[in-house]
């Protein structure tokens, strides 16, 4: 079973004539381990979509099912707690609470879910060092660059261990270095560590990152690209023949 | 392209013979898959080269074996080496197969533009998904040459996607304006000119 | 609670001077509040303790509603009235003495400006009233141009038992000899003169004639004693009125005002704070939106925003509270103190220590702390309708690249802020006249604060409904 499956959704703000379609009939299916772009113009849905799949917005009609879990079913308070607990989330901006350091923000979604303080804070530390902020575990967002705020977002959304993270135009507000290592960084969680990862982006060098690409334009899918990964596995670099040698020689 | 530039600012380096010009443009043009040169070509070039007094060559016996013909760099290859460093290189204007498509697709009834476009897009985002792990994967240490061939890439298969969506989101006008149609010629023979074949 | 506290506690520390100025709020309201309720008091306390001495077995006094001399007879009418156990009859009388007529010299200060004649029916008032003579005896029945005095008066005039005091009368110049002492005046008012009642009728040419009865009832209990004084109203007639004692009755009922004044002041000042509060809370609302939304999309419920708000507002409170309780007592000291001695000098009134009432204490806690929760929470009310839903939060966010504008407040419920202010303004000691309710409820209502408004003209109609009955 998927671990995302949204069956035509259809969302309207608005009535009568003021009424605005922001989704016509969209389904689609993402497995766990899966690294999914979605793109498209402005004013597409494409926003849309990502609040509904990740539970910040009811659809007008359709389904969003979440690792089983029938999200319109739900009242308000499962939400905030599948929210909570399977999913994660990062944003383009003020990712972080200003008034806390990067441990503490990271820890945000277990604390709140009532983990203690103490092993909240290891296991966000734990996050922090695997991604390279160890060094930065103290730090305030206003002492962090944009990058390492993002990366601390990434943190965030990690450390509740969710199936699913979502993230809204991750690297809009970053240069293009900053960019390419939230993108990589993120490869590496669905891939590496095997969640679902869905990006709404407008940048094709980062939606390159991903394993499938979906184009939405006025709020239907028009097009989808899988993108097949070339092999790697040959001539990947010294320690890795290493490896093999060692392998071979076991 | 200019292969002559390169094989002077390559004898500006050391004499090379053939064989080693040939190699060692290859290396440096980023390997076999991005140019491959076939080495006729190289000695055709040489020749004009050493016509031109740009090159100089010379024979030296080897044992047991033909002779093997070195080239240098004349005064007069050096003074052009120079120029071309001094001056810049005019960019490439490819042949745009996909423009050409596009334009075909749009007077073509049994044929929607929109998926020639989708199409070019999914073969443009796999290129980019390719380039971006090739250069992701490349040793910065010993390859940094390399990447930076491949952060072009990317960068030009960006702004081909970029180009794209452009495309897509005028198409409609496009479509409402005649398609490019050739200029009529004017009748009858044209003046001869001295010295010009028609 | 844990990481409610520490959000509270970061946001304060982030803004300190602005931590520090509501801070500030709190404590001057909560100052000015306690400490005069705490000032006051005692002066009340220390007049109406010399009163009662004073007043004895005396349960009410029978006067004219205008003041004028009746007939002695009234005071027969009033012994004979069922449940009344005992009168004495009174004629009283302001003298004003001319400047420097006791001292005669013009150098010195006066010691007295008026003294007050009271003629006494010798056995009727001793009945009533335990007269404790130092010198001398007490007066007699029969005697004639014979007074008795208090000691301080005596020190006063430098006079002693056998000595002559000179009196300007309408009837002219009169000599009464001293024949006793009785102790030091503690109440305020003009020093006594006693003398017989004959004796001030001629001097005041006012034959038969008396103008109080000081009457003391048999019964107990409250309802039987207030049936007696309708009794003898309703003999006399409604020219007449039962009052507790003379001139010392409308001090009291200044004091009594004074002390609603200062009251008035404090809440004024601690709603002041409030409306300060509310306001800048806006401010801080409006920064914290994104913050909000972001813990709330993280998986924060509404009660753990709401406790975020509730432990900024409580610590604030409590140590608004704490230091304003500290210094109003400090205030109250510091008044009792400068005063004291004044007092003593001026009306031998020994004043104490300023009281603190338990009652006082929680009431003023309740209201500083109330006050600054309820002008906290109520500074959300006007966005309660885009409030903790989930839908406004992801129309927010779709306003792609700007930033996240939904209010994430948690919808406060009008009565739970309706009833912290009742509880604090409705103390028992803390008394609002009516016109400040109505100032206050037409104030508050101008602000965007329709639920402090509310709240507020509530609690203080509350708090004056309590205030009367106390």
């Amino acid at each position: 079973m998927s671990l995302i499956s949204a069956v035509n959704l259809n969302k309207v703000y608005g009535s009568g004539d003021t009424a605005v379609t922001a989704l016509k009939g969209v389904s689609l299916q993402v497995e766990p381990g899966e690294f999914m772009a979605i793109m498209g113009p402005s004013g597409c849905g494409k926003s849309t979509l990502l609040h509904l799949l990740g539970g910040l917005d009811r659809p007008t009609s359709g389904t969003v099912m979440i690792d089983g879990h029938n999200l319109s079913d739900l009242p308000d308070n499962k939400l905030t707690e599948i929210r909570r607990r399977r999913i994660g989330f990062i944003f383009q901006f003020f990712n972080l609470i200003p008034v806390l350091n990067a441990v503490e923000n990271t820890a945000l979604p277990i604390t709140l879910d009532g983990v203690r303080p103490g092993e909240a804070k290891a296991r966000a530390t734990e996050w922090l060092r695997k991604i390279g902020l160890g060094d930065r575990l103290d730090h305030r967002p206003d002492q962090l660059s944009g990058g390492q705020q993002q990366r601390v977002a990434v943190a965030r959304a990690l450390v509740a261990d969710p199936a699913l993270i979502l993230a809204d135009e991750p690297t809009g507000n970053l240069d293009t270095r900053a960019s390419e290592e939230i993108a990589a960084l993120l490869r590496q969680v669905a891939n590496e560590w095997g969640r679902a990862v869905v990006i709404v982006t407008h940048d094709p060098r980062i939606a390159a990152y991903a394993d499938r690409i979906i184009f939405l334009k006025d709020g239907a899918i028009v097009d989808q690209t899988v993108l097949e990964p070339r092999s790697y596995d040959n001539g990947q670099g010294a320690e890795m023949v290493a490896g093999k040698l060692q392998a071979m020689g076991d | 392209m200019s292969v002559r530039n390169a094989i002077l600012g390559l004898l500006a380096d050391r004499p090379r013979h053939g064989y080693d010009l040939h190699a060692a443009f290859e290396a440096i043009a980023g390997g076999e898959a991005l140019w491959a040169l076939k080495p006729a070509q190289v000695y055709s070039t040489l020749a004009r080269l050493e016509e031109g007094g740009l090159v100089a060559q010379e024979s030296i016996e080897q044992d047991g074996g033909p002779e093997k013909h070195i080239y240098s760099l004349t005064p007069a290859g050096e003074a052009e080496l120079a120029a071309w460093f001094a001056s810049g290189v005019p960019t490439e204007h490819q042949r745009d197969e996909f423009f050409v498509k596009l334009m075909l697709s749009l007077g073509n009834d049994t044929t929607d533009p929109y998926r020639v476009i989708q199409a070019q897009r999914n073969r443009l985002y796999q290129e980019l998904h390719d380039a971006t792990a090739r250069r992701n994967r490349a040793d910065a240490r010993v390859e940094l040459a390399q990447i930076f061939l491949l952060d072009k890439s990317i960068m030009h298969l960006e702004a081909d996607v970029r180009w794209l969506d452009l495309i897509e989101a005028r198409l409609d006008d496009i479509r409402r304006q005649p398609l490019p149609k050739p200029q009529p010629r004017p009748r009858g023979r044209p003046r001869k000119k001295l010295g010009i074949r028609n | 609670m844990n990481i409610q506290l520490t959000l509270a506690a970061r946001y304060l520390r982030g803004r300190k001077l602005r931590t520090a100025l509501t801070t500030l709020a709190i404590f001057f309201g909560v100052l000015v509040l306690f400490g005069m309720n705490t000032l006051l008091p005692a002066f009340t306390r220390a007049f109406q303790g010399n009163i009662l001495a004073a007043a004895g077995q005396v349960d009410a006094t029978v006067t004219l509603k205008t003041g004028d001399a009746f007939d002695a007879a009234v005071a027969d009418r009033v012994a004979g009235v069922e449940g009344v156990r005992a009168v004495s009859r009174l004629l009283d009388r302001t003298i004003n003495l001319p400047v420097d007529y006791l001292d005669n010299d013009p150098a010195l200060p006066d010691p007295a400006t008026a003294l007050s004649l009271v003629g006494l029916d010798v056995a009727q008032a001793t009945a009533l009233h335990a007269y404790q003579v130092s010198d001398g005896r007490f007066l007699e029945a029969g005697d004639t141009d014979a007074t008795v005095i208090s000691r301080s008066l005596a020190e006063l005039l430098g006079l002693g038992v056998g000595d002559g005091l000179t009196l300007p009368t309408p009837t002219g110049e009169q000599t009464l000899t001293i024949v006793g002492l009785l102790p030091p005046r503690t109440q305020l008012g003009d020093e006594e003169v006693l003398v017989t009642l004959p004796q001030a009728q001629a001097m005041l040419a006012m034959p038969g004639l008396i103008n109080a009865v000081e009457t003391n009832f048999e019964p107990v209990n409250e309802a039987e004693r207030a049936a007696v004084e309708d009794a003898i109203l309703a003999e006399l007639g409604d020219t007449f009125q039962l009052g507790a004692l003379s001139s010392n009755i409308e001090l009291l009922a200044n004091l009594t005002v004074a002390q609603g004044i200062f009251t008035l002041l404090g809440v004024l000042a601690l709603l002041m704070g409030g409306f300060i509060i509310f306001n800048t809370f806006r401010t801080v609302v409006t920064e914290r939106r994104r913050d909000i939304g972001m813990l709330r999309t993280l998986g924060a419920s509404r009660r753990t925003i709401l406790g975020t708000f509730l432990a900024e507002g409580l610590i604030q409170g409590v140590v608004g509270t704490a230091l304003g309780l500290l210094g109003g007592y400090g205030l109250g000291w510091l008044g009792v103190t400068a005063l004291a001695p004044l007092m003593s000098r001026m009306i031998h009134l020994d004043i104490g220590a300023p009281v603190v009432s338990p009652a006082l204490v929680i009431g003023s806690v309740i209201v500083g702390v109330g006050v600054r929760l309820v002008s906290g929470m109520s500074s959300s009310w006007p966005m309660r309708n885009t409030l903790s839903r989930l839908m406004p939060l992801a129309a927010a966010m779709r306003s792609a690249g700007t930033s996240y504008l939904t209010a994430i407040e948690p919808n406060v419920s009008p009565w739970a802020t309706t009833c912290t202010t009742c509880t604090g303004a409705g103390v028992p000691g803390v008394s609002v006249t009516p016109a400040v309710a109505s100032a206050v409820a037409s104030d508050a209502a101008e602000s965007d604060g329709a639920a402090v408004s509310i709240g507020s003209g509530v609690a203080v109609a509350v708090a004056v409904a309590g205030g009367a009955s106390a």
